[in-house]
């Protein structure tokens, strides 16, 4: 008698990574992310911190888009980018999310993952860092030569109700246009160098506060899965990075969604 | 500086319940510093030292994180229009923006009180940052338009 052997199921090549609450990370999980951090500022070229950091503003060309259609998809794309860079340092980080509306960000502002200057005696790669030469060079006089921070009160950052508002928008640009106003108020809220477009992205909490932006821009996803972006944009290129919008909408295929907290452990093997 | 204007409200008997009511400001320049913008109703003599208070007529607020300059040579952040019909360029980045401030429950109220108008005060304020300095407030808040919306 022939037994058919039905073929092994096949385990999936290629799991999804979440990004995480910073909030909720343990501690090996900041661990690798200021190990991801800290390497990724000890290179030089063009894997390296300086070199993605000034992506966004400073040294010219700036490619961010602000107050264009294009705000949320081109940020996705460098996130996307920027993370894959952080992978190649440490496989297992993904970009976590600072939740400003929660209660204890109200208390205290910036997550202390963030803020703390020091850690087991070592500089806090993710409190900030210096800014590359060219960057200060084309910023001219008084141009700053490392990040800054000076926030607001934390009372005044954005709330969960005015994101529950945000999420019941049901067109496309009418929610992008609002919750780009949202993410405006956090970085000038921030102050220093986050509050100003040249040189924001050089403090790493620039990339946990657009992990945010990105958070409810999927969640707004969710929540409306049948509205879309506007054919007309779909085409578009976001330089400097080798994808379209429409190749920024599904984050499945982009190999990552968003979750609160994640723990894994292996079993044999 | 702060700016001041007169808008009208919706008016007149059998009015449609309002659902929404949107005040958008059109062509707000982002090229220079970032910026935060307070919108007070029927406080003509708001400032920057007017607390955001509803006592005070304060609506809410919006903020514009912008640029901080031009770091290129002479003419590098003009906002040049597309050279000809084949021009596939993305538009020049200080293309002006818009911002929305939903303002329903402060229009409600106005139109309750049977107002036909409103005054509204938009008061720029500049957090000193790493390329901006408070006095700069004086002249950041540049605005095309400014219109009311409502919605049923």
């Amino acid at each position: 008698m022939t037994v058919a052997t039905l073929p092994a199921q096949r385990v999936a090549e290629a799991p999804l990574s979440y990004r995480k609450n910073v909030k909720m990370l343990r501690g090996p999980q900041v661990a690798a992310l200021r190990s991801a951090y800290r390497a990724s500022m000890g290179v030089g070229d063009d894997r390296g911190w300086q070199y993605w950091a000034g992506i966004h503003g400073l040294p010219l060309p700036m490619y961010c888009q602000h107050h264009t259609p294009l705000f949320l998809a081109w940020h996705r794309a460098y996130l996307y980018y920027f993370e894959l860079t952080l992978k190649e340092f440490e496989p297992t980080v993904t970009l976590p999310w600072w939740d400003w509306t929660s209660a204890w960000s109200h208390r205290a502002g910036f997550p202390v993952v963030y803020s703390a200057t020091e850690v087991a005696g070592q500089p806090n790669p993710l409190a900030g860092g210096p800014i590359n030469a060219l960057a200060q060079q084309q910023g001219g006089p008084g141009a700053p030569a490392h990040t800054s921070r000076n926030p607001d009160d934390p009372a005044g950052l954005p709330t969960a109700a005015e994101i529950s508002r945000l999420l019941a928008l049901g067109d496309f640009l009418d929610f992008q246009q609002q919750l780009e106003s949202i993410h405006d108020s956090v970085h000038v809220w921030s102050g220093g160098t986050m509050a100003e477009i040249p040189y924001a992205a050089y403090d790493p909490v620039f990339f946990a506060h657009h992990c945010m932006i990105d958070r409810i821009w999927r969640l707004w996803q969710l929540r409306h899965p049948t509205a879309v972006v506007p054919a007309g944009l779909l085409n578009e290129a976001l330089p400097p990075f080798n994808i379209t919008v429409a190749q920024t909408i599904n984050v499945s295929e982009l190999g990552y969604d968003y979750a609160s907290f994640s723990s894994r452990t292996r079993i044999g093997g | 500086m702060a700016i001041t204007f007169e808008l009208e409200l919706p008016a007149g008997p059998d009015l449609p319940q309002l659902s929404r009511a949107d005040l958008t400001f059109y062509g707000l320049d982002h090229s220079g510093p970032s910026y935060q913008v307070r919108v007070f109703f029927n406080n003509p003599g708001a400032g920057p030292g007017t607390p955001p208070l509803a006592g005070e007529g304060f609506v809410g607020t919006f903020a514009v994180f912008a640029h901080g300059g031009c770091f290129g040579e002479e003419g590098h952040c003009d906002v040049r229009e597309p050279v000809s019909v084949f021009d596939r360029r993305p538009p020049p980045p200080l293309v002006p923006t818009t911002r929305t401030l939903t303002v329903t429950g402060a229009v409600r109220d106005l139109i309750q009180r049977e107002m036909s108008s409103v005054t509204v005060t938009a008061v720029p304020v500049v957090r000193p940052s790493a390329l901006a300095t408070a006095d700069q407030a004086a002249d950041v808040l540049t605005v095309d338009q400014v219109a009311l919306h409502t919605f049923e």
